[in-house]
């Protein structure tokens, strides 16, 4: 890892990260107060709502209409659409800022006749991003944090699970930064990297929404990525499934150390 | 001992052979121009030696070791100059430079103060306000600030004007002197011939001529002009003396290498006037730019 690389990443990673973080911790705050002040008034539009009710579940992993305390509800903050938007922003403009947006530019000329090897540059590029996958993972716990402290709810959120969730959370954004590292050592347009990797996301989003909500799609909803991250059967039983980190943990891994290999041999071409 | 040494170095690009087989050798001191045409092959070789390609066959070292293998320990000691230099736009002149030293270990500032002040630069304003040439002029302070043992510059006069050209021309000399090694591509000739001590000129991804400037000199064409006394001249000219034209008793030709046996001749025949031009670096170069053999020029 080099001091210096770290320390020019994380400042060009500043400005979103200062924008994203606090995003994600106000929208957590807001979500508290609705549950708080209309919680009896939204599960009565979600009973009458088959749709929405599915869509809901989809969301959270099960039905949530089961679970309507303030942790239960709380469980959509965790992996509401919002949420995804803000993290993978995050994720997706820093995993492809160096590896492919350098060349992209040109300016892989000069970071890349630097004495650094290929590998402390993606090394150093990784801590950087690991500290954002981190950051946004935790936000949404913070804001539920703040806001339990700040609304007055009718029995208090269970911050443990809850806790237990931001850390399945972090897993799932590492292994999608993980697969835009990848996605952006074979690329030399930064936009198509973006593309390519956000197109992986979206899919296994809607990949996960499709097996929850369409019995027919449900033998494919393993091959998303948000099949390993169901924050509401997390929340219910206090235990996060061991085989969901493994899986997210292998994705990260692997398509971290093929992003590593093909950074290393691929040609850096002029602009 | 050479600092740069390539053995039939290849260069693929899907189905276009860029560089086909450079043997190219640069000893350690003096400047060196890389001399060839626009997609000869030149920025391709730079490349290579700076670990930034790989080759497809035949092998590159720099200071003796492979630069794709040793790329950090080799540029640690080279300094480089892409061709189209990119910088970061929202940092100051000031703040790259600084960036680029912060990774080279931090010892560089003195003579960042020194280059900046030569190149006139000012370091403070944002990259994105710079002129293409304040750009320039940036990627020489980042290539030369700590002072490499080889420099390698990818067309590096693009964009100064003759003032701060002339004054590169004199931080690279000081380099030179100094013992350290300039490799430098070029389509001009002019700044070639000027600045280098040694030339490979590349075409069509081939090394087709490497050696000192004197030699190729030499080797050069000289604009030969003859009136005589009479018809024309006595005896036969020598051989080496390539006639264009001869009539009225004017000779108008060419000759190549050194210049003994012509004036012997000349000494033999009733000149009333001659003309032997210097040198003609341009002849030769074009003759090696296109598919003429330089032999053929002449």
């Amino acid at each position: 890892m080099n001091a210096a690389i770290v320390r020019k990443t994380l400042r060009d990673a500043m400005p979103l990260l200062v924008l994203l973080v606090p995003a994600a911790i106000l929208f957590e705050i807001a979500l508290v107060f609705m549950v708080s002040a209309y919680a009896d008034q939204i599960t009565d539009v979600w009973r009458s709502l088959s749709f929405a009710r599915e869509l809901i579940g989809a969301m959270v992993g099960d039905d949530l209409l089961e679970s309507t305390t303030p942790t239960g509800l709380m469980s959509i903050g965790m992996a509401h659409p919002i949420l995804y938007a803000l993290c993978w922003i995050l994720l997706l403009t820093n995993c492809t800022r160096v590896t492919v947006g350098e060349i992209d530019r040109g300016t892989a000329d000069l970071l890349l006749t630097l004495p650094v090897s290929r590998s402390t540059l993606y090394i150093s590029v990784s801590a950087v991003w690991l500290l954002c996958a981190a950051l946004i993972s935790a936000a949404p716990w913070c804001g539920i944090w703040l806001g339990s402290r700040l609304a007055a709810l009718e029995e208090p959120i269970r911050l443990a699970p809850m806790g237990l969730v931001a850390v399945n959370l972090v897993v799932l954004n590492v292994a999608i930064g993980a697969l835009a590292m990848m996605v952006s050592s074979f690329l030399s347009r930064r936009g198509l990297a973006v593309g390519i990797a956000l197109g992986l996301v979206l899919v296994s989003f809607l990949l996960g929404f499709l097996a929850q909500a369409w019995p027919a799609a449900e033998g494919f909803g393993f091959l998303g990525l948000l099949h390993y991250y169901q924050p509401l059967p997390i929340v219910r039983s206090g235990v996060i499934p061991a085989h969901a980190l493994l899986v997210l943990g292998a994705v990260a891994v692997v398509s971290w150390t093929v992003g590593l290999w093909q950074f290393r041999r691929r040609d850096i071409p002029a602009v | 001992m050479n600092v740069v040494e390539t053995n039939r170095l290849t260069k693929w690009y899907g189905r276009h052979e860029a560089l086909r087989g450079i043997d190219l050798r640069v000893a350690a001191g003096g400047i060196v121009g890389f001399l060839g045409p626009n997609g000869a092959g030149k920025t391709t070789a730079l490349r290579i030696l700076l670990g930034l390609l790989r080759a497809t066959a035949g092998r590159a070292t720099v200071f003796g070791r492979d630069p794709w293998r040793d790329g950090p320990a080799i540029r640690e000691q080279v300094g480089y100059l892409p061709g189209d230099v990119r910088f970061y736009d929202h940092l100051t002149g000031r703040r790259i430079v600084d960036f680029a030293d912060a990774v080279r270990g931090s010892r560089a500032q003195t003579e960042i103060r020194r280059l900046a002040s030569v190149l006139e630069l000012d370091l403070d304003r944002r990259v994105r306000d710079y002129s293409r040439g304040m750009k320039q002029k940036l990627g020489l302070i980042v290539a030369l600030m700590h002072r490499p043992k080889l420099l390698i510059l990818d067309e590096p006069t693009v964009s100064l004007d003759p003032l701060v050209r002339q004054t590169l021309f004199e931080e690279l000399r000081a380099v030179a002197d100094d013992g350290r090694t300039v490799l430098f591509s070029s389509h001009t000739l002019g700044e070639v011939e000027e600045l280098c001590d040694q030339v490979a000129i590349v075409r069509n991804g081939r090394l087709i001529e490497q050696d000192r400037i004197d030699v190729l000199r030499r080797r050069a064409l000289r604009r030969v002009e003859v009136v005589f006394d009479g018809d024309g001249p006595l005896r036969r000219p020598p051989k080496g003396l390539h006639v264009l034209r001869e009539s009225d008793g004017r000779l108008s030709g060419t000759w190549v290498g050194g210049v003994a046996p012509l004036l012997s001749w000349l000494a033999e025949n009733p000149v009333r006037d001659v003309t032997i031009a210097a040198p003609d670096l341009e002849d030769l170069f074009l003759a090696y730019y296109t598919d003429e053999k330089p032999e053929d020029a002449a």
